[in-house]
């Protein structure tokens, strides 16, 4: 991070040691960009150069998130976004509400009684998927940095962003009425995000010593395993068989 | 207000005295509208709201109705001025709007809502209606739609869905215009906002057709409908405006596609 001072005669430039592979605070960069006069941070057209991607480009990285062969680096081409993270979660939010409301409004018809949606959910939806991709994702580069390891923010967050892209199919599915074929859905979206996530951060963990990148590999897929739990338990629950009693909460 | 006496021009010596004319003799209208005197601008105000009509002087005959200085214009700003005969749409009426009852005031900006409306419903025909922006349309739209959804709902989700579905609205529309911003495309803020905001007018029919009709058979395919009309509706207006967006058009269209989805869906299940 690099900052200049200015109090009229007085110049006072405070730069604060980054690793040289970082990239939202690229130090480098934002002097080259100052120097040559380029946007602000508060314009707009600052944040076009996160959002660089064609439609192919995107869908590319959301089918390499679930087919995961080869590095997903590679796939970003040094080119990582923010489309793809907000959106996809956004889009998983939307599944997510839509089957659980729909197989909750099944179980209602399927007893004739009127059928009462619960918005809470989709609130709670909205602040666990996007409190998981990107607080998850600041979370592991804090640690990394902390140790390290050199992290690239961008590139974790979209690591974690294109991951959701299991959830969408898998929450579709999860309408299905059968609880031990939700649990096997859920199981293997979350074998499936665990192994892109561990796959593609492995490079960034092993710059640690052998035992704090043990630590960060289970943190992270502990807490993978939290989220796919939470989101079991409280979207794709709804058991036909207690609907009578089931009230909104 | 400028007094265009040739007492303010450069050229105005002593040697003038008996000639200039007292510029509080004749009517202040005729001394403004008149073309002697007319002092141009350095910088081009068409489209703003100036003490003189900014017709550009070389126009050999003035407009037969003079554009009035005081009539608020919504959302030309920065818009190329068009001469009064061609836009019978705009807001100026071209008489003083200061002394008008409040009513005729508030019916004008009713009938604009209405023909913008009417606009969204049938999306052939003149597009240039919906670039004057203006912010009560998709206003009454989404207070309609809360209201309506929120009123269906139990007493104890009514405040929710209320909060819910307005911040839904206005914040996706918001979101949805900053990502076709960001993407490269060249939409202006508020009257992408106030396209999204106007194509929200066929849900709001369904859902007040769904305060009678509960059952899902009838309740679907009209969602279903009125969804892909709004999308179709609303991707037409901005897609004039999406020039730059060549390789990126599913990237603006989806999260379009997507706010429409989740209002529909949140008016199916109610």
């Amino acid at each position: 991070i690099y900052l200049t001072v200015n109090f009229g005669s007085c110049r006072i430039d405070i730069a604060f040691a980054t690793a040289p592979g970082g990239d939202f605070f690229d130090p480098h960069r934002q002097i080259q960009d100052e120097a040559m006069g380029r946007k602000p941070v508060w314009s707009l057209d600052y944040y076009t150069r996160y959002f660089d991607v064609d439609t192919k480009q995107v869908l590319q990285r959301c089918f390499h998130s679930m087919y995961p062969i080869g590095l997903f680096e590679d796939v970003l081409n040094d080119n990582p976004d923010l489309y793809g993270p907000f959106w996809v979660t956004t889009t998983v939010i939307f599944t997510t509400f839509v089957s659980s409301s729909l197989a909750a409004s099944i179980v209602a018809y399927m007893h004739s009684t009127p059928y009462v949606y619960n918005f809470g959910t989709l609130s709670f939806a909205v602040f666990v998927l996007y409190s998981y991709t990107f607080g998850s994702a600041i979370l592991v580069w804090a640690s990394t940095k902390y140790y390290g390891c050199q992290p690239s923010l961008l590139n974790i967050i979209n690591m974690y962003g294109y991951s959701m892209t299991a959830w969408v199919p898998v929450s579709i599915l999860c309408v299905m009425p059968y609880d031990i074929v939700r649990w096997i859905l859920v199981a293997v979206a979350f074998a499936l995000t665990a192994v892109f996530l561990i796959k593609n951060l492995y490079s960034i963990i092993a710059r640690a010593d052998a035992k704090t990148s043990r630590l960060l590999l289970i943190g992270i897929l502990i807490g993978h395993a939290i989220f796919a739990i939470t989101l079991k338990l409280s979207f794709y629950s709804n058991d036909f068989r207690d609907a009578a009693n089931d009230t909104p909460t | 207000m400028l007094s265009p006496s040739k007492q303010h021009s450069p050229a105005y010596t002593s040697a003038d005295n008996g000639q200039f004319d007292n510029p509080f003799a004749q009517s202040s209208s005729d001394a403004i509208l008149s073309n002697d005197g007319y002092i141009e601008p350095d910088l081009d105000l068409s489209g703003q709201s100036t003490t003189r009509p900014s017709y550009p002087p070389t126009s050999s005959a003035p407009p037969t109705s003079q554009p009035n200085p005081f009539a608020q214009p919504t959302g030309r700003i920065g818009t190329t001025y068009q001469p009064q005969a061609a836009t019978t749409t705009s807001g100026y009426t071209g008489e003083d709007t200061l002394d008008e009852p409040v009513s005729v005031t508030i019916m004008r900006d009713l009938r604009q809502v209405a023909l913008k409306l009417r606009q969204v419903l049938y999306p052939q025909g003149n597009k240039n209606v919906l670039r004057d922006w203006d912010l009560w349309g998709p206003l009454i739209l989404c207070l309609a739609l809360a209201i309506t959804l929120s009123a269906e709902a139990p007493a104890d989700q009514a405040v929710a869905i209320f909060t819910g579905v307005f911040v839904i609205v206005w914040i996706g529309a918001a979101v949805v215009t900053l990502n076709a911003k960001v993407l490269g495309g060249a939409v202006s803020f508020f009257q992408s906002v106030c396209v999204i905001g106007y194509c929200l007018f066929p849900l709001v029919l369904v859902s007040f057709i769904t305060i009678f009709v509960k059952t899902v058979w009838v309740r679907l395919p009209l969602a279903a409908i009125t969804f892909a009309w709004s999308t179709y509706a609303s991707v037409g207006f901005l897609s004039e405006s999406e020039i730059h967006l060549s390789n990126r058009r599913a990237l603006a269209v989806y999260p379009l596609c997507l706010f429409y989805l989740v209002i529909a869906w949140l008016i199916l299940i109610s």
